[in-house]
C-alpha cells in the first residue's frame, strides 16, 4: 500500500516547555495534522491506516518485549495483546471509508481526542481508542503513564511516518492535568484508563463542558454520548471492553493463519 | 478540433501483456475442450486485437465445480479478519498491476491511456481496498458469510476494472469462488485480476475464468448447482431477463444497471463549472457512462452552456487510446460506434489521420426531444431545456448518477427526491460510492 511517506522526524514532545505547555504543543500539533487528514478521502485515510498497521507489524519482537517488560505479562499474553492491537488497526482501516453508513463520521471541523492510558495495558488500549479515532478523521493525544511510553511511542513514531507527522501526540500524564487536558481537546476517552484516573479527567472534563467517553459502566446513562447506544453495527465498530474483562479466549488471541501485511516501504 | 499529430509517442502496448489467445482458466486441468476462438477487434483499427476462447457448456461446468470445491475447502473457513487481509494483499497486488490494467483497458475499450493509467488505477485499488474492508465486517451489517459455493460475475466493455475488483472482492469476502464470465472484449482484464489473485497467495482456481458468449455455457453456469448468485452489468432489458431466468433457480442477481448520468442546471449554477463536469464525462467516454449523458437545462443559462460546451468539446483532443494527449478514443463496441455515429450523419468527416477502421465518433452535443429522449453511449452529450422543476422529474426515469448545479437548496433537494439514482452530486459531479456499492453486493450473495 501507498501510506508511507518516507521518513520524517519523530513529533515526540520532549520535556522541554513549562507546566500544560507540552500538552498543548501536542494538541495544537494533532489539530493541524487533523485539518489536512480530515480532509483526505476517507478511503485513503484506511489505506494509510493499513500502512500504520504494517509497519507495527514490523516491530512486532520488539513491542512484544516492551508489554511483557511494562506489565509484566507472559509471553502468550504479551503476543496476544500485540496481535490483537495489529488486528484493530487493521479493523478500523477497512471501516475508514465505511463510517458514513452507520451514520457517523459526517463532515466536520477538525477535532482531537485525548485518550488517558492505562499501566496495565501500554499497547492494545492507546490502540483501540485511536485507531477509530484516526479512522474518522480526527487527531489524538496519549495521555501516558511515566515509564510507559515505549510502546504508545512506537504508535505514535508509526502514525507520523505512516500518516502525518504531530497528528498522533504523546505526553506523560505528569505533564497533561485533568483540567488542562479537558482544556486542550474536543473529546476525553478515559475508556481504558486507571479507575483513579479516570474519575479525575471525567470530573475535569465535565466541569470543563468537554464531552468524556468512558465504560458504562462508570457514567450513568444520561450522561452518555449519543453514539453509546450498543446497536449491532456501533457495539462492532467500537468495543469498549477493559482488556481484563475479555475472556480469556478473546484477551490471547490465537496467532493470525493469514498472511503478512503488504509491504508499505 | 484539435487532432492528435501522427508523430506522438504512444504508450508500450506490450507492457499491457495481452495474451495472442485468452483461454478459460480451469481447461489446463479440468480436462475440459476448449471452444471455437473469437476475434476481438482493436477499436482504434477494427484490426484483429486477439483472440478468445469461445468456452463452451463443459468447460463452464468445470469451472463452476472446481471454483466452488476450492472455495469450500480452501478458503470459506478462514477467520473472516483473515480473509480481509488476504483480500489487502490482493489490492496491494491490483496496484503493482495497475499499469497493465490500465494498457488493457485503454486497448480493449478505447479508454484514453491518461484516464487509464491514473484516475481508473488509484479507483481500482481504493475499490479493491473498500471491498476488501467488508470481509471481517459482516456481522456489523447484519450478513453472515458463506461456507463456500462460487459466485457467476459476468462482465463486458462496459464494467470498468474497478467495478470488476470490487465485485471480485466483495465475494470473496463473504467466502465464495468467482467464476468470472467475460464477453471476448473483456476476457483481458478478467484474466488479469485472476493472475493478481493467484499471484496474491490466494488458493488456485478461487477465481476462475470462462470467456466468451456461447449461451450453453450461460446456462452451464447458471444452472449449476454450487453457483449460489450472480452479478451481471448491462441495460435494463438485459439485466431484467436475466434476473427471471434466476428468479426461476431462486438465486439472487446483484444488478448493476448501465450508468446513465443526468445532470440538472438550474439558476444560479456556474456555467463554467458545470461546462468543466460535463468535458470530462465526455473524456470518460463510453466505458464511464454505458447509458449514456444528458443535461437539462433551464432556459436561462441553456445558451451559455450550449454555446461553452460547444466550444470545449471542438478543443478535445481524438487519438489513440495509447497517446497520453488522447482525450477521446475509439469507441469500445461496434454496435456503440454506430448508434453514436449515426448522430453525426454525413455532416462530420472524420479527420483522417484516424486509423480507418476505427471506431471513431467526434465529441457530439445533440439537442434532445421526445423523439429522442435519450442519447446513445460514446462522446455524445444529449442537452434538453426545461422551463421548470416539473418538466425535470419525469426524464428522470432509470437515471443512475444524477447531480445537480445551481438553484437554491430546497429545489436542488426535490430534484434529487425524485429519482432513485444510485450516484448523487450537490454542486458536484456524480461520484460512486464504492464502500456503498460493495455493501449492496454483499448483501445480494451473502447468507
Amino acid at each position: 500500500m501507498s501510506g508511507a511517506r518516507g521518513r520524517v522526524p519523530v513529533p515526540l514532545v520532549r520535556p522541554s516547555a513549562g507546566d500544560g505547555q507540552e500538552l498543548l504543543l501536542a494538541a495544537g500539533a494533532a489539530l493541524r495534522a487533523a485539518r489536512a487528514w480530515r480532509a483526505t478521502a476517507p478511503v485513503r485515510r484506511g489505506r494509510a491506516l493499513l500502512a500504520v498497521a504494517a509497519a507495527l507489524e514490523q516491530r512486532r519482537a520488539e513491542l512484544v518485549d516492551e508489554v511483557r517488560r511494562q506489565q509484566g505479562a507472559r509471553v502468550s499474553e504479551a503476543l496476544g495483546a500485540v496481535d490483537a492491537a495489529l488486528d484493530e488497526l487493521v479493523r478500523w482501516a477497512g471501516w475508514a471509508d465505511k463510517l458514513h453508513l452507520l451514520g457517523v463520521g459526517r463532515p466536520g471541523p477538525a477535532a482531537v481526542v485525548g485518550v488517558v492510558v492505562p499501566r496495565s495495558d501500554v499497547l492494545l488500549a492507546p490502540v483501540r481508542a485511536v485507531a477509530p479515532v484516526l479512522a474518522a478523521g480526527a487527531g489524538a493525544v496519549l495521555v501516558r503513564p511515566a515509564g510507559t511510553g515505549t510502546a504508545a511511542d512506537a504508535l505514535v513514531r508509526a502514525v507520523a511516518e505512516e500518516v502525518s507527522p504531530g497528528l498522533l501526540g504523546a505526553v506523560d500524564t505528569a505533564r497533561a492535568a485533568p483540567r488542562e487536558l479537558a482544556a486542550a481537546v474536543e473529546l476525553v476517552d478515559v475508556r481504558w484508563a486507571d479507575p483513579g484516573d479516570a474519575a479525575a479527567y471525567r470530573t475535569a472534563a465535565a466541569a470543563a463542558g468537554c464531552p468524556v467517553v468512558a465504560l458504562h459502566d462508570e457514567v450513568p446513562a444520561e450522561e452518555r454520548l449519543p453514539e453509546e447506544t450498543g446497536d449491532a453495527a456501533a457495539e462492532d465498530a467500537t468495543d469498549r471492553r477493559r482488556p481484563e474483562d475479555l475472556p480469556d479466549a478473546e484477551r490471547v488471541r490465537p496467532f493470525r493463519t493469514g498472511p503478512d501485511l503488504p509491504d508499505t516501504a | 478540433m484539435r487532432r492528435v499529430p501522427r508523430h506522438r509517442r504512444l504508450e508500450d502496448a506490450s507492457d499491457a501483456g495481452l495474451p495472442e489467445v485468452c483461454h478459460a482458466t480451469v481447461a489446463s486441468h479440468g480436462g475440459a475442450t476448449g471452444g471455437a476462438l473469437l476475434d476481438v477487434p482493436d477499436p482504434a483499427t477494427g484490426e484483429p486485437l486477439l483472440r478468445v476462447e469461445d468456452a463452451g457448456p463443459q468447460t463452464a461446468a468445470v469451472a463452476a465445480s472446481t471454483t466452488a470445491r476450492v472455495a469450500r475447502g480452501d478458503w470459506a473457513w478462514l477467520a473472516q479478519e483473515d480473509r480481509a487481509r488476504w483480500l489487502y494483499v490482493l489490492a496491494a497486488e491490483l496496484e503493482a498491476r495497475a499499469r497493465p490494467v490500465g494498457l488493457t483497458s485503454a486497448l480493449v475499450t478505447g479508454r484514453p491511456v491518461a484516464a487509464a493509467l491514473h484516475a481508473d488505477a488509484a479507483r481500482l485499488v481504493d475499490a479493491a481496498f473498500s471491498a476488501a474492508g467488508w470481509a471481517d465486517k459482516l456481522p456489523a451489517v447484519g450478513l453472515r458469510p458463506r461456507r463456500g459455493g462460487a459466485v457467476v460475475l459476468r462482465s463486458s466493455w462496459r464494467t470498468p476494472p474497478a467495478a470488476l475488483a470490487a465485485a471480485v472482492t466483495g465475494a470473496l469476502g463473504v467466502g465464495l469462488g468467482v467464476v468470472l464470465r467475460p464477453t471476448p472484449e473483456a476476457a483481458p482484464l478478467a484474466l488479469l485480476l485472476a493472475g493478481a489473485v493467484r499471484a496474491a497467495g490466494l488458493p488456485a482456481d478461487l477465481v476462475s475464468v470462462v470467456p466468451g458468449t456461447a449461451p450453453g455455457a450461460d446456462k452451464a453456469l447458471l444452472t449449476h448447482e454450487d453457483v449460489l448468485a450472480a452479478h451481471a452489468d448491462g441495460g435494463a432489458e438485459e439485466l431484467r431477463e436475466l434476473a427471471v431466468a434466476l428468479a426461476e433457480l431462486g438465486r439472487p442477481l446483484h444488478e448493476r444497471a448501465d450508468a446513465t448520468g443526468v445532470d440538472v442546471v438550474l439558476d444560479g449554477a456556474d456555467v463554467e463549472d458545470v461546462a468543466d463536469a460535463l468535458l470530462d464525462t465526455v473524456r470518460g467516454s463510453a466505458p464511464a457512462r454505458p447509458g449514456g449523458s444528458r443535461v437539462l437545462v433551464v432556459a436561462a443559462l441553456a445558451d451559455r452552456l450550449t454555446e461553452r460546451l460547444t466550444e470545449g468539446l471542438a478543443a478535445l483532443r481524438v487519438g489513440h487510446p495509447l497517446d497520453r494527449a488522447t482525450d477521446v478514443g475509439p469507441c469500445p463496441a461496434a454496435d456503440v460506434h454506430h448508434r453514436a455515429r449515426a448522430l453525426r450523419g454525413r455532416r462530420a468527416a472524420l479527420p483522417g489521420d484516424l486509423p480507418a477502421g476505427g471506431w471513431w465518433v467526434l465529441p457530439t452535443l445533440v439537442p434532445l426531444g421526445r423523439r429522442a429522449p435519450v442519447p446513445p453511449a460514446g462522446p455524445v452529450l444529449g442537452v434538453r431545456v426545461v422551463t421548470g422543476d416539473d418538466d425535470v422529474a419525469p426524464l428522470l426515469a432509470g437515471t443512475t448518477h444524477l447531480a445537480v448545479w445551481g438553484g437554491d437548496a430546497r429545489r436542488a433537494l426535490r430534484v434529487l427526491g425524485a429519482a432513485a439514482p444510485r450516484a448523487v452530486g450537490l454542486g458536484g459531479p456524480a461520484t460512486d460510492d464504492d464502500a456503498a456499492d460493495a455493501l449492496r453486493l454483499l448483501r445480494a450473495v451473502s447468507s
